[in-house]
Protein backbone atom coordinates (compact mmCIF):
# COMPACT_ATOMS: atom_id res chain seq x y z
CA UNK A 1 0.00 0.00 0.00
CA UNK A 2 1.21 3.38 -1.20
CA UNK A 3 1.98 5.75 1.64
CA UNK A 4 -0.67 8.30 -0.08
CA UNK A 5 -3.11 5.51 0.43
CA UNK A 6 -2.71 5.17 3.68
CA UNK A 7 -2.20 8.20 4.86
CA UNK A 8 -6.08 9.02 3.23
CA UNK A 9 -7.11 6.17 5.30
CA UNK A 10 -6.40 6.63 8.24
CA UNK A 11 -8.28 9.95 7.88
CA UNK A 12 -10.72 8.50 6.46
CA UNK A 13 -10.95 5.53 9.00
CA UNK A 14 -12.12 8.50 11.85
CA UNK A 15 -15.28 9.60 9.78
CA UNK A 16 -15.87 5.70 8.02
CA UNK A 17 -14.44 2.47 9.45
CA UNK A 18 -13.00 0.80 6.71
CA UNK A 19 -13.91 -2.82 5.31
CA UNK A 20 -12.10 -6.06 7.08
CA UNK A 21 -9.55 -5.90 4.76
CA UNK A 22 -8.53 -2.65 3.71
CA UNK A 23 -7.75 -2.18 7.96
CA UNK A 24 -5.39 -5.46 7.99
CA UNK A 25 -3.82 -3.77 5.11
CA UNK A 26 -3.64 -0.14 6.32
CA UNK A 27 -2.42 -2.16 10.13
CA UNK A 28 0.22 -3.99 8.09
CA UNK A 29 1.74 -0.72 6.31
CA UNK A 30 2.17 1.04 9.63
CA UNK A 31 4.21 -1.75 11.14
CA UNK A 32 6.79 -1.24 8.52
CA UNK A 33 6.35 2.70 7.73
CA UNK A 34 7.53 5.09 10.58
CA UNK A 35 6.31 7.77 8.27
CA UNK A 36 2.73 6.80 8.23
CA UNK A 37 2.87 6.16 11.98
CA UNK A 38 4.22 9.47 12.76
CA UNK A 39 1.49 10.48 10.46
CA UNK A 40 -1.37 8.80 12.71
CA UNK A 41 0.11 10.29 15.60
CA UNK A 42 -0.18 13.69 14.87
CA UNK A 43 -3.60 13.46 13.24
CA UNK A 44 -4.60 12.13 16.55
CA UNK A 45 -3.28 15.33 18.28
CA UNK A 46 -4.61 17.64 15.87
CA UNK A 47 -7.85 16.05 16.73
CA UNK A 48 -7.02 16.26 20.48
CA UNK A 49 -6.21 19.74 20.55
CA UNK A 50 -9.21 20.75 17.82
CA UNK A 51 -11.59 19.31 20.34
CA UNK A 52 -10.22 21.41 23.01
CA UNK A 53 -10.38 24.33 20.70
CA UNK A 54 -13.51 25.23 21.93
CA UNK A 55 -13.29 25.02 25.42
CA UNK A 56 -10.43 27.27 25.31
CA UNK A 57 -12.57 30.09 24.48
CA UNK A 58 -14.33 29.52 27.77
CA UNK A 59 -11.33 30.56 29.50
CA UNK A 60 -9.79 33.80 28.80
CA UNK A 61 -7.31 32.61 26.71
CA UNK A 62 -7.47 34.69 23.59
CA UNK A 63 -7.12 32.75 20.79
CA UNK A 64 -6.01 35.11 17.65
CA UNK A 65 -4.69 34.75 14.66
CA UNK A 66 -1.77 37.24 13.76
CA UNK A 67 -0.91 39.81 16.92
CA UNK A 68 -4.01 41.53 17.53
CA UNK A 69 -6.09 40.39 20.90
CA UNK A 70 -9.57 39.78 19.41
CA UNK A 71 -12.08 41.52 21.28
CA UNK A 72 -15.72 43.41 19.80
CA UNK A 73 -15.20 46.66 18.00
CA UNK A 74 -16.87 49.39 20.73
CA UNK A 75 -19.16 50.12 18.00
CA UNK A 76 -20.27 46.35 17.35
CA UNK A 77 -20.51 46.41 21.08
CA UNK A 78 -23.09 49.50 21.87
CA UNK A 79 -25.08 48.16 18.53
CA UNK A 80 -25.58 44.24 20.28
CA UNK A 81 -26.29 46.21 23.65
CA UNK A 82 -29.01 48.37 22.04
CA UNK A 83 -30.25 45.49 20.01
CA UNK A 84 -30.59 43.46 23.41
CA UNK A 85 -31.90 46.75 25.44
CA UNK A 86 -34.90 46.84 22.85
CA UNK A 87 -35.57 43.15 23.51
CA UNK A 88 -36.20 43.07 27.36
CA UNK A 89 -39.62 43.28 28.15
CA UNK A 90 -40.21 46.02 30.22
CA UNK A 91 -42.09 45.43 33.45
CA UNK B 1 8.65 16.55 28.69
CA UNK B 2 9.41 14.08 25.36
CA UNK B 3 5.73 12.32 25.26
CA UNK B 4 6.29 10.91 21.61
CA UNK B 5 8.43 7.45 22.35
CA UNK B 6 8.70 5.91 19.08
CA UNK B 7 9.23 2.13 20.50
CA UNK B 8 6.33 2.36 22.60
CA UNK B 9 4.24 2.59 19.58
CA UNK B 10 4.14 -1.15 19.41
CA UNK B 11 2.54 -1.44 22.81
CA UNK B 12 -0.14 0.71 22.32
CA UNK B 13 -3.53 -0.01 20.12
CA UNK B 14 -2.68 1.77 17.14
CA UNK B 15 -6.61 1.50 16.50
CA UNK B 16 -6.97 3.17 19.42
CA UNK B 17 -5.12 6.33 18.52
CA UNK B 18 -7.13 5.63 15.32
CA UNK B 19 -10.71 5.78 16.63
CA UNK B 20 -10.38 7.35 20.14
CA UNK B 21 -7.77 10.25 20.12
CA UNK B 22 -8.95 11.29 23.79
CA UNK B 23 -7.94 8.14 25.43
CA UNK B 24 -4.73 7.66 24.09
CA UNK B 25 -2.44 7.04 26.79
CA UNK B 26 0.40 9.41 26.13
CA UNK B 27 -1.39 12.05 25.04
CA UNK B 28 -3.86 12.73 27.59
CA UNK B 29 -6.15 15.51 26.96
CA UNK B 30 -8.14 15.39 30.09
CA UNK B 31 -7.28 18.93 31.45
CA UNK B 32 -4.51 18.77 33.81
CA UNK B 33 -5.33 20.37 37.16
CA UNK B 34 -3.81 23.67 35.95
CA UNK B 35 -6.11 23.95 33.29
CA UNK B 36 -9.02 23.20 35.14
CA UNK B 37 -8.80 25.67 37.97
CA UNK B 38 -8.38 28.01 35.01
CA UNK B 39 -12.05 27.16 33.49
CA UNK B 40 -13.74 26.74 37.02
CA UNK B 41 -12.61 30.58 37.79
CA UNK B 42 -13.81 32.12 34.72
CA UNK B 43 -17.38 30.46 34.01
CA UNK B 44 -20.31 31.32 36.31
CA UNK B 45 -22.77 28.99 37.53
CA UNK B 46 -25.31 30.38 38.92
CA UNK B 47 -28.95 29.71 39.95
CA UNK B 48 -32.39 30.42 37.98
CA UNK B 49 -33.47 34.05 38.21
CA UNK B 50 -30.25 35.41 39.22
CA UNK B 51 -29.03 36.06 35.25
CA UNK B 52 -28.09 39.97 35.09
CA UNK B 53 -28.61 40.36 31.55
CA UNK B 54 -27.13 43.64 31.40
CA UNK B 55 -23.96 42.30 32.19
CA UNK B 56 -23.77 39.73 29.21
CA UNK B 57 -22.35 41.56 26.42
CA UNK B 58 -19.84 42.58 28.83
CA UNK B 59 -18.88 39.72 30.26
CA UNK B 60 -19.58 37.18 27.42
CA UNK B 61 -19.39 39.16 24.31
CA UNK B 62 -15.60 39.08 23.41
CA UNK B 63 -15.81 35.12 24.09
CA UNK B 64 -18.40 34.34 22.03
CA UNK B 65 -17.20 36.75 19.23
CA UNK B 66 -14.00 34.55 19.29
CA UNK B 67 -15.42 31.23 18.62
CA UNK B 68 -17.70 32.86 16.01
CA UNK B 69 -14.54 33.94 14.46
CA UNK B 70 -13.40 30.99 14.54
CA UNK B 71 -15.99 29.65 11.91
CA UNK B 72 -16.84 32.21 9.62
CA UNK B 73 -14.25 35.06 8.04
CA UNK B 74 -16.29 38.06 8.08
CA UNK B 75 -16.07 40.17 11.36
CA UNK B 76 -19.99 41.43 10.54
CA UNK B 77 -21.23 37.90 10.16
CA UNK B 78 -19.45 37.37 13.45
CA UNK B 79 -20.79 40.12 15.26
CA UNK B 80 -24.68 39.56 14.01
CA UNK B 81 -24.05 35.86 15.22
CA UNK B 82 -22.92 37.05 18.85
CA UNK B 83 -26.28 39.40 18.54
CA UNK B 84 -28.62 36.84 18.05
CA UNK B 85 -27.26 34.72 20.23
CA UNK B 86 -27.32 37.09 22.91
CA UNK B 87 -31.51 37.69 21.48
CA UNK B 88 -32.32 34.18 21.52
CA UNK B 89 -30.84 33.44 25.07
CA UNK B 90 -32.91 36.60 26.27
CA UNK B 91 -35.98 34.84 24.96
CA UNK B 92 -35.05 31.33 26.24
CA UNK B 93 -33.77 32.37 29.54
CA UNK B 94 -36.42 31.34 31.39
CA UNK B 95 -36.12 27.42 30.11
CA UNK B 96 -32.27 27.87 32.03
CA UNK B 97 -32.14 25.87 34.54
CA UNK B 98 -28.18 26.82 35.73
CA UNK B 99 -27.18 23.13 35.54
CA UNK B 100 -24.56 24.26 33.50
CA UNK B 101 -22.67 27.34 33.48
CA UNK B 102 -23.90 30.49 31.76
CA UNK B 103 -21.84 30.62 29.10
CA UNK B 104 -21.56 27.22 27.98
CA UNK B 105 -25.03 27.80 27.42
CA UNK B 106 -24.75 30.63 25.32
CA UNK B 107 -21.76 28.97 23.22
CA UNK B 108 -24.57 26.18 22.55
CA UNK B 109 -27.30 28.79 21.57
CA UNK B 110 -23.86 30.14 19.44
CA UNK B 111 -22.75 26.51 17.83
CA UNK B 112 -26.78 26.29 16.66
CA UNK B 113 -26.66 29.82 14.93
CA UNK B 114 -23.70 28.93 13.15
CA UNK B 115 -25.14 25.76 11.94
CA UNK B 116 -28.16 27.47 10.72
CA UNK B 117 -25.62 30.03 9.13
CA UNK B 118 -23.75 27.15 7.44
CA UNK B 119 -27.01 25.45 6.18
CA UNK B 120 -28.26 28.64 4.79
CA UNK B 121 -25.28 29.38 2.83
CA UNK B 122 -25.23 30.12 -0.76
CA UNK B 123 -23.94 26.94 -2.77
CA UNK B 124 -21.07 29.26 -4.80
CA UNK B 125 -19.29 29.13 -1.84
CA UNK B 126 -18.31 25.88 -1.50
CA UNK B 127 -19.04 25.22 -5.11
CA UNK B 128 -15.35 26.95 -6.19
CA UNK B 129 -13.94 24.10 -3.89
CA UNK B 130 -15.81 20.98 -4.78
CA UNK B 131 -15.20 21.65 -8.25
CA UNK B 132 -11.68 21.37 -7.80
CA UNK B 133 -12.18 18.18 -5.70
CA UNK B 134 -13.91 16.25 -8.96
CA UNK B 135 -12.99 13.16 -8.75
CA UNK B 136 -9.74 13.23 -6.92
CA UNK B 137 -9.54 10.69 -4.01
CA UNK B 138 -6.83 13.09 -2.07
CA UNK B 139 -4.04 11.14 -2.72
CA UNK B 140 -1.68 13.61 -4.05
CA UNK B 141 -1.54 16.04 -1.06
CA UNK B 142 0.64 13.89 1.20
CA UNK B 143 4.07 15.08 0.74
CA UNK B 144 6.84 12.43 -0.65
CA UNK B 145 9.48 11.51 2.37
CA UNK B 146 12.35 9.77 2.16
CA UNK B 147 11.97 6.72 3.48
CA UNK B 148 15.68 6.48 5.46
CA UNK B 149 14.88 10.37 6.79
CA UNK B 150 12.98 9.65 10.50
CA UNK B 151 10.15 12.28 10.55
CA UNK B 152 9.82 14.49 12.77
CA UNK B 153 8.31 14.26 16.02
CA UNK B 154 5.87 16.50 17.37
CA UNK B 155 7.02 17.16 21.05
CA UNK B 156 5.92 19.25 23.99
CA UNK B 157 3.97 18.55 27.13
CA UNK B 158 0.12 18.75 26.68
CA UNK B 159 -0.96 20.82 28.98
CA UNK B 160 1.84 23.09 28.79
CA UNK B 161 0.58 23.14 24.87
CA UNK B 162 -2.88 23.56 25.61
CA UNK B 163 -2.36 26.72 27.81
CA UNK B 164 0.24 28.68 25.98
CA UNK B 165 -1.45 31.70 24.38
CA UNK B 166 0.95 31.57 21.17
CA UNK B 167 0.43 28.24 20.61
CA UNK B 168 -3.30 29.20 19.93
CA UNK B 169 -2.46 32.15 17.99
CA UNK B 170 -0.17 29.70 15.53
CA UNK B 171 -3.70 27.38 15.58
CA UNK B 172 -6.36 29.31 14.70
CA UNK B 173 -3.59 31.05 12.08
CA UNK B 174 -3.75 27.69 10.60
CA UNK B 175 -7.38 27.18 10.68
CA UNK B 176 -8.05 30.90 9.20
CA UNK B 177 -5.85 29.76 5.92
CA UNK B 178 -8.18 27.12 5.33
CA UNK B 179 -10.27 27.12 1.94
CA UNK B 180 -14.12 27.79 3.15
CA UNK B 181 -15.83 24.48 2.48
CA UNK B 182 -12.19 22.74 4.44
CA UNK B 183 -12.73 24.69 7.57
CA UNK B 184 -16.59 24.57 7.95
CA UNK B 185 -16.34 20.56 7.56
CA UNK B 186 -13.02 20.71 9.93
CA UNK B 187 -14.73 22.42 12.50
CA UNK B 188 -18.07 21.14 12.66
CA UNK B 189 -16.01 17.59 12.78
CA UNK B 190 -13.53 18.46 15.19
CA UNK B 191 -14.40 21.20 17.30
CA UNK B 192 -18.14 20.89 17.58
CA UNK B 193 -18.15 16.73 16.95
CA UNK B 194 -20.48 16.91 14.51
CA UNK B 195 -21.62 13.43 13.08
CA UNK B 196 -20.28 13.00 9.03
CA UNK B 197 -24.02 12.26 8.09
CA UNK B 198 -25.41 15.67 9.50
CA UNK B 199 -22.33 17.25 8.15
CA UNK B 200 -23.08 16.22 4.89
CA UNK B 201 -26.66 17.97 5.47
CA UNK B 202 -25.31 21.33 6.68
CA UNK B 203 -22.89 21.97 4.21
CA UNK B 204 -24.93 19.99 1.52
CA UNK B 205 -22.21 17.54 0.11
CA UNK B 206 -21.78 13.60 -0.68
CA UNK B 207 -20.36 11.68 2.26
CA UNK B 208 -17.47 11.25 -0.20
CA UNK B 209 -16.97 14.80 -0.52
CA UNK B 210 -16.59 15.09 3.30
CA UNK B 211 -13.87 12.75 3.55
CA UNK B 212 -12.01 13.86 1.28
CA UNK B 213 -12.17 17.49 2.21
CA UNK B 214 -11.76 16.46 6.09
CA UNK B 215 -8.26 14.58 4.93
CA UNK B 216 -6.92 17.40 3.31
CA UNK B 217 -8.21 19.96 5.48
CA UNK B 218 -6.03 17.73 8.21
CA UNK B 219 -3.67 17.08 6.04
CA UNK B 220 -3.03 21.15 5.54
CA UNK B 221 -3.37 21.74 9.37
CA UNK B 222 -0.93 19.16 10.22
CA UNK B 223 1.64 20.28 7.88
CA UNK B 224 0.63 24.38 9.13
CA UNK B 225 1.42 23.53 12.27
CA UNK B 226 4.52 21.13 12.16
CA UNK B 227 6.09 23.97 9.80
CA UNK B 228 5.34 27.01 12.32
CA UNK B 229 5.26 25.78 15.31
CA UNK B 230 6.73 22.11 15.97
CA UNK B 231 9.67 22.74 13.87
CA UNK B 232 10.23 26.32 14.43
CA UNK B 233 10.70 26.01 17.77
Amino acid sequence: MPCKEAARLISEEKDNPLPWGRKVILRIHLIYCMHCRACCRKLALLTGIASRAGEMVLSRLPLAAGDRDVTLSGEARERIQRALDRAIPRK
Amino acid sequence: MIFACFPRDFGYNLANAIHRPAEHPYWDLRAGPTLYAALRMNTNPTGPGKHDSTKWVEEHGDALFRFALLRVKDTTVAEDLVQDTFLSALKGIEGFKGESALRTWLIGILKHKIIDYFRRAKPEILAADLTALGNETGDDIVRAHSHWERPVEWRGEPDKLLENKEFWRVFVGCVDGLPESHRRAFSLREIDGVSGDEICKILNITATNLWVILHRARAKLKDCLETNWFKAK
